[in-house]
Formats: structure tokens, sequence, C-alpha cells
């Protein structure tokens, strides 16, 4: 599967980026929103994973932006404690999942696995 | 012609010193970012090991240090940088990855480190170390961490009383019993955030931080009851309404907002007209969701002794409570005198809109 990872933080882009590498997915990394939302246009992913709180646009306008394209690539949100609302804002514009920070790598792979069992491809 | 000799080759010999020392500034820098990049990407591999281990064995676990890791962990930028990565992975991972990141953690000794600090004179060394201990959760230092927690300098006991939330959770609240310093709104909030990640639990203490000497105990003893809808403390809660301080005051009428019964309502009314202007709006903004229409008599009765703008705050609360409150009001024969016949127009258009 074609993933695309938007997150600013770079350990955690790192370590996002070299789990799913590991797990046998194709790998798009950008470091804000504005980058991602170029990329996702340039390559097609089969999954998005964005961060909430990102330079120039964030998690919420890439899941608005595409959505308003007619884009449904599944959307996970990766969101900090305490930012229910904002997730539940990202529910209703379209998003497909979340996770809290701090998040287990296992548990992420977990659910990148049930996208990929429900990808067409 | 001399002097023209020896002023060009003063300015000449300036020039080459200072583009020599721009060139020696420059390669200072050069090298300092090449080592800075080298000990990042020792840094990462470690760090990621530890993430991406596979061991089945926490507690037997030993990670794989070679000799010029070993060595570089006695420079002291070196260590920061390591430290500060790890602190940053922990606090975004769960599960295994964060537990063998606190191994990773403790095996290097960086415990150590931060124990030292804990001991440092200057409030910020300490602070720091007071926030990495927690953020590592190392419970084994819980003692040290709570004796910080009523340490003269703020930041260092705000530090401290994060640090025992992070590592026993209601329990770090024990420090309400001895705290002697007030606890400011911003780090009330701080802790009240904190308590929120945790799940709920029917914590002990409140009742005893209701009657502290501390008055700031005593406020955040009132949001907790207010966060945590504690109504077997009502009783407690309503005894705060007789505290000498109005902010104390102020937060009990807050509370009671939130774990009103049936008396709340009548009781907050019987209080407004010998409190102080915060607290009569904060009655009457109260009554807005507790009140009923047996209040609303007692309501309008306040109407004369007011201001314009609580005035307001009194009919817009009127409104609230029941459809038949402004009507009640349009009986008064100041209704139709000028502030209160505008109060009211407003309030009307408000509704409809």
């Amino acid at each position: 599967m074609k993933i695309l990872i938007a997150e600013d933080d770079d350990l955690t882009l790192r370590t996002l980026e070299m789990r799913l590498k590991k797990d046998g997915h194709e790998v798009i990394i950008a470091r804000d929103g504005r980058d991602a939302l170029v990329r996702i246009e340039d390559s097609s992913p089969d999954l998005v994973i964005s961060d909430i709180m990102m330079p120039y646009t964030s998690g919420l306008e890439i899941v608005a932006a595409l959505r308003e394209r007619a884009n449904y690539t599944p959307i996970i949100i990766l969101s900090g404690m305490g930012q229910e609302d904002v997730v539940l804002e990202a529910f209703q514009l379209g998003a497909d999942d979340f996770i809290t920070k701090p998040f287990s790598p296992s548990e992420l792979s977990i659910r990148v696995k049930r996208f990929a069992m429900m990808s067409p491809k | 012609m001399i002097y023209f000799e020896i002023v060009a080759l003063s300015f000449f010999s300036l020039a080459v010193l200072l583009i020599t020392f721009i060139l020696i500034y420059l390669k200072i820098v050069n090298v300092q970012g090449s080592k800075h990049k080298k000990w990042k990407n020792i840094v990462e591999i470690l760090v990621r090991d530890a993430i991406f281990n596979e061991s089945a064995d926490p507690a037997h676990m030993h990670f794989p240090i070679n000799h010029r890791t070993s060595i570089l962990l006695k420079n002291n930028r070196f260590r920061n940088l390591l430290t500060q990565e790890l602190l940053s992975a922990k606090k975004n991972m769960s599960g295994t990855a964060a537990t063998y990141l606190q191994k990773l953690y403790l095996q290097l000794e960086l415990d150590q480190y931060a124990l030292k600090d804990l001991s440092s004179k200057k409030w910020y060394v300490k602070a720091k170390a007071l926030q990495d201990l927690g953020i590592m959760n190392l419970n084994v230092y819980l003692s040290k961490i709570y004796r910080q927690t009523n340490h003269k300098n703020e930041l260092v006991r705000m530090e401290a009383q994060i640090a025992v939330i992070k590592l026993t959770g209601f329990d770090g609240l024990r420090f309400l019993d001895v705290v002697s310093y007030q606890i400011n709104n911003w780090q009330q909030i701080k802790l009240l955030n904190e308590l929120s990640y945790l799940p709920a639990s029917n914590f002990n203490g409140i009742e005893k931080w209701l009657l502290s000497k501390n008055d700031s105990v005593v406020i955040f003893a009132l949001k907790l009851v207010k966060s945590f809808h504690r109504f077997e403390l009502h009783q407690q809660v309503v005894d705060c309404l007789a505290h000498s301080s109005d902010d104390i005051r102020y937060q009990a009428i807050m509370a009671l907002e939130k774990i009103y019964d049936e008396s709340t309502s009548s009781l907050l009314l019987r209080l407004y007209d010998q409190e102080v202007l915060k607290n009569r709006i904060a009655i009457v903004k109260a009554l807005q969701q507790i009140g009923s229409e047996e209040d609303i008599p007692a309501l309008i009765s306040f109407l004369a002794q007011e201001e314009a703008e609580q005035k307001r705050m009194l009919v817009r609360t009127i409104a609230n409570i029941s459809p038949t409150g402004l009507n009640q009001l349009l009986l008064l024969p100041e209704s139709n005198i000028a502030p209160l016949s505008l109060i009211i127009k407003q309030i009307e258009g408000e509704l409809e809109s």
C-alpha cells in the first residue's frame, strides 16, 4: 500500500516511516500540510496519516481539502491528548480513524493493516 | 606621505585580521555543524533501536552501546541532544516502545545526570530535571520529586507537582496536604489538564483540601469538585459560600452550578444581596443553567438595585429560565422606562434570533 505521512515532528515522522516500510508499505513523507497536499495530488496514496497541528496547513484542512475535491482516500488523524473536539471535527469533515499521541507503533501498524485489507488494490 | 602609508598598512592589517577571524569562525561553525549532524545520526539510531525493539522481555533487555557512543556520553552537549530526543520520543510513544525508551534512558544512566541536576542551585536546571524524570515515568525517584512540590521557587514547584501527577495519578495530589505556597491560576489549569488524561477515579482528599488554610488549595479543590462532578461534596461546597475570601466564594458558586440540587438556586439567591459584584454576576450566570420559575420573583426584585449591565444579565437569566419570565417583567411599571424597556427589547430580539 502507498501511504503518505504528514507530520512536522521529525522523530515521529521517521519512526512512522520506518515502521510502515518495515511492514512492507511504500511511504511518502511530508513535513507540513501544504507539502502534503501537493504530494497527495502528485502520487495518489492509498492512505494518508496526518498530524493535526502542522505548519501552513493543518490536518483538518487536509481532510477538508481532499473531501472537497471528492478525493475519498482514507485518512488517519494523529491527535494529541485532550484534542477530542478537534478529532470530532476531523470526523465530521471526513476523516476515517484517529490515533492519540502517545501511540504505540504496533497499534498504528494494526490500524494501517485494517485499511490495507479494505483497500481495493 | 608616510602617514598615508601607515594608515593604509593599518587598514590592510585590520582587513587581513578580520578575514582570518571570519574564516576561522566559519570553519568552527562548519565543524560543529558536521559534528552535530553525526551526533544526531547516532542518537537517531539509538532511539529507533529502542522504539523498534522486538525483544519480548523488557526487564532483561540490554541495548548494545558501542565504544564511541560510551565516550560521547561523557560530553554534555551530546548527552543533552540524546536526552532531548529520548524525551521527545517518549512523549509521542506508548506501549512497549515507551518501555524500551525508558529502559535505554536508564541503561545510559541519564537518570543519574537528572538526579545530579535535581540538586543544582539553579532553578531552571532543577526544573528541567524534574520534567525529565516525570516524562520518563521514573517512579523510583518519587520521594525525591515529591520533596520539591513545596519548593520556594514557583517554577520548580510547578514542575514537581506535574511530575508527581504523571507518576502516581490522582494520588500525586497529596502534595495539596502540605503545600504552603499559593498555586497560581496557570498552574491550576496545568494540573487540571494533566488530571484530565487520567482514567476517572473517585480519589480522596477533597474534603480536607476544602478546609485548607491555603486559599489557593481551597480554590483548586473547588475546581476539582466542579471538574469531576463530586455531588457527594455538595454540603462542603455550600459551607465555602461563607468563606471570608471573595475568590473562594466565587469558585464555590461555580462548583455548585455543576453539582446543584433542588435547594441550590434558592440558596444562591439568598446570598445575592450580600455578595460582591463579581459573585453576583456568577450567581446570575449559574441561575441561567440551574434556575426555575420559582426563582423569577427574586430575580425581578434585584433589578431595582442594579446598574444597567447587571440588569441586562438579570433579564437574560429570567428569559432563559422560562418563556413566561419576560411576560412577568412586562407587567412591571418600570418596564416601559429606559433602560429596562431597552434591555427587554434587546433580550426579546436575542430570543427571536
